[in-house]
């Protein structure tokens, strides 16, 4: 019996409400260990691979008070509730934790995470910051070379070439079905709401791939009934790290904005680029990583920020974009300025959005992005 | 001042000789066929003075512009060019000063090209790359990855290719090849400089002690800019002279020197002799950093590339929150200090989290208590003195019960 899509996108949204209650239940079901991890470029295939479950540690909406003993309040909000949810034992069900380092903040979040929390498995990985040079792609093969050694040792599981491959492909599938997603939202944005479409990508986050995929394809054959009643959307680029809080995405809708592109960790970034199957898998996955477009907490070399941003606004024809930034994150606070300058050289619009996991009123987030898309709808 | 005969110079007048002439010189770097570098502050330098490169510290000047109490206005004008508050405010100071030409030293000569090494922050990398556009000159990136375990081949390798990317692009630079036995040299200097300034620093280790943290933090400049020259290295034996003539006369840098204490993290520049005070009034001296000890080097001249990696990966705050725990630990033995006073700064975000944990590690494991100060280098828009005195003065009340 075929679930249809509103049953779908409900199972989704009930995944993203509550990942580790309905983790719970899916190990009980599939007898294996799960993995949390943290944002961004994390190679989830060798975890599959070890036959265990990746799941993303996104921080959630509740209140602060835990992290408040380790964590000044400098730091952003994705990070303390990160931890928050570890220390209110949110995270009990994982049985592992992996940060990689992707920016200063990140990285003592793991250095706290593995003094507060001795025992169990834990991992960090060390990206490194550049991605142009063969002795970056040296340096992060033996990285996570090292790293796959740990999780062979933990699990108790050799991950064979035949295996990484055939989790490899498992996620370039569901990429691409991900990506034909948004090619779909992309030409009929009223058939998705904004909180559906990126419900379902966290949700992809959160779920194993196994159960997303084939939940996700079911409810595309489904989505075309939802194409009725075309309605004129004012098309926008948001840029940025995580979309938070999701009510942004409510608000957008209501205001008759429709996001046509984003280069959001919890949005293409994650679905973006495909591991090439031609070679070694491990040298493939870094491959992948150090060809993906430009995340700030990388060694930024050229113009290829400015320049990926302005290919997202003319490759989907967008009237304007949202730079929708967490408070305190430097990488993206220190590439704005620039950023903005490009776009006002091409006479793009733009409006900065400073959000927390944590905001209470959304009354000011309302006004601003009110007058903005009434701009830009006047176009 | 001059060098009139029988008169004997002090540390203070050589400062404003030595730093006013390198300024002069990287004014005119380009009349005297030189090239200048923008650095970071613990950037391996040695390799520019090998090739006869001028290296310039945004950060050295952001902390005058701090201490100058010029800060505020600077970092305003990169505020209305859409830089946050947020930011370090040493990159907000340079950004500022560079947009307005507002400086207390005339603002620094421009660069023809850009050298960051992210072994003390990723915040330097951004800070860096808005450079690069502004200015359109390259940029060299040196990639130090965070020792999350230890310091292995992994990570040396990594550096001393880059290390070796980075002369290349000084070669196409200069048009000259790099002359490794000058590089030898230039590495002895500047061993035998970071030994002086680390005999310096373990001069507060007496009780009493002639000198505090804040006399760290002003005898720095050298160090940290003309590391690698005969200069510094003058400048070291003088001030270590000038040190020991304190210590035979028994004087102290604090009156009636009760509580010895140690500093973590950067200084807060426009604060620096009202902090001083404070804790004077308290008989208290802050006798030595971990700040200042950043630039205590240890070169072996013999084998450059292998000693530049190890050394210039192996920062303090390269390492994670453990190591730096136990460095603190080791430092209130070693200094006989009571307990630790942490700078928690806004702008240096890898430094200043973790001192939570820190402060709770060396209290359960040596019983000695911290104090937190929430401020930040240059932006005083972020020091309320009052919380500031009051947590001092509370902080000195436990110290007091504990003690009588």
């Amino acid at each position: 019996m075929m679930d249809g899509t509103e049953k779908i996108l409900d199972t989704f949204a009930a995944s993203v409400r509550d990942p580790f209650n309905r983790l719970k239940e899916y190990k009980a079901r599939v007898g294996k260990k799960a993995i949390g991890y943290f944002l961004t470029d994390f190679p989830e295939e060798l975890i599959h691979a070890a036959s265990m479950i990746p799941i993303a540690v996104l921080g959630n909406n509740e209140n602060i008070s835990l992290a408040d003993a380790y964590f000044q309040n400098f730091a952003c909000s994705l990070v303390r509730s990160t931890l928050e949810s570890k220390l209110n034992h949110t995270l009990d069900i994982l049985d592992g934790m992996v940060i990689p380092h992707i920016c200063d903040t990140t990285q003592c979040l793991a250095s706290i995470w593995k003094i507060a929390f001795p025992g169990g498995y834990f991992d960090e990985l060390v990206f490194p910051k550049k991605r142009h040079t063969p002795s970056a792609r040296t340096y992060l093969l033996n990285e996570l070379s090292r790293f796959k050694k740990g999780l062979e040792e933990y699990a108790g599981v050799k991950i064979t070439d035949e295996s990484l491959w055939d989790s490899i492909r498992l996620y370039n599938n569901h990429r691409e079905l991900l990506r034909k997603l948004y090619a779909f939202k992309r030409d009929h944005p009223q058939a998705l709401h904004e909180r559906e479409f990126f419900t379902i990508i966290r949700a992809s986050m959160l779920m194993a791939k196994e159960e997303h995929s084939q939940l996700l394809s079911q409810m595309m054959t489904g989505l075309a009934e939802r194409t009725t009643k075309p309605e004129k959307k004012v098309r926008l680029v948001v840029s940025g790290m995580v979309c938070e809080p999701l009510q942004v995405l409510d608000l957008i809708d209501e205001l008759g904005g429709a996001i046509v592109n984003d280069d959001l960790c919890t949005g293409s970034r994650y679905f973006l680029e495909d591991i090439e199957l031609n070679h070694n898998p491990l040298e493939a996955i870094v491959d992948r990583q150090l060809k993906k477009n430009p995340f700030p907490g990388y060694h930024i070399v050229s113009d290829e920020a400015g320049d990926s941003l302005l290919d997202m606004v003319e490759k989907t024809d967008a009237h304007g974009v949202i730079f929708l930034h967490l408070k305190f994150c430097e990488v993206h606070n220190f590439d704005y300025p620039d950023l903005k300058k490009r776009l006002e050289e091409r006479k793009i619009p733009h409006l900065l959005l400073e959000t927390e996991l944590q905001m209470t009123s959304l009354e000011q987030l309302r006004t601003r992005l009110q007058a903005f898309i009434e701009i830009l709808g006047r176009r | 001042m001059g060098k009139g005969e029988g008169k004997k110079i002090t540390t203070s007048e050589l400062q404003r000789e030595l730093i006013g002439n390198y300024y002069l010189e990287a004014k005119e770097a380009h009349q005297l066929q030189k090239r200048v570098a923008w650095v970071t502050a613990a950037f391996p330098v040695e390799v520019c003075y090998a090739m006869d490169i001028i290296p310039i510290y945004p950060e050295n000047h952001a902390a005058v512009i701090g201490a100058r109490r010029m800060g505020q206005t600077i970092i305003e004008i990169a505020q209305e060019a859409g830089y946050s508050q947020d930011l370090c405010s040493y990159a907000l100071c340079d950004f500022g000063s560079i947009f307005s030409g507002q400086s207390p030293i005339g603002g620094l000569p421009s660069p023809d090209i850009l050298l960051c090494c992210n072994n003390q922050c990723g915040t330097v990398t951004k800070w860096y790359e808005v450079l690069r556009r502004h200015f359109k000159v390259p940029l060299v990136v040196l990639d130090a990855p965070f020792i999350a375990r230890d310091l292995n081949h992994n990570i040396l390798n990594y550096f001393k290719e880059q290390l070796e990317e980075l002369i290349s692009a000084l070669e196409a630079l200069t048009g000259k090849s790099l002359d490794r036995d000058r590089l030898k040299e230039v590495l002895e200097i500047s061993n035998e400089t970071s030994n002086l300034w680390r005999q310096y620093l373990e001069m507060g280790t007496h009780i009493p002690s002639p000198i505090t943290c804040f006399d760290g933090f002003i005898h720095m400049a050298p160090i940290v800019t003309l590391r690698g020259t005969l200069k510094a290295r003058d400048y070291y034996q003088l001030l270590i002279t000038e040190t020991k003539e304190k210590l035979a006369k028994r004087l102290s840098a604090v009156s009636e020197e009760k509580y010895r204490l140690f500093w973590d993290n950067l200084p807060i520049w426009f604060q620096l002799r009202g902090l001083a005070e404070k804790f004077a009034r308290h008989h208290a001296n802050i006798v030595g950093a971990s700040y200042t000890s950043l630039w205590a080097y240890s070169f072996d001249a013999s084998e450059p590339m292998e000693t530049l990696a190890w050394n210039y990966c192996d920062v303090l705050i390269n390492r994670g929150i453990k190591d730096r725990a136990t460095f603190a630990i080791q430092m209130l033995e070693k200094y006989a200090a009571h307990g630790l006073v942490m700078h928690s700064n806004r702008s240096c975000k890898p430094y200043s989290f973790g001192q939570y944990t820190i402060k709770k590690i060396v209290q359960e494991q040596v019983g000695k208590p911290s104090l937190v100060l929430e401020a930040d280098i240059c932006d005083p828009r972020f020091y309320q003195e009052e919380q500031i005195d009051e947590a001092i003065d509370s902080f000195f009340d436990t110290l007091t019960a504990t003690h009588n």
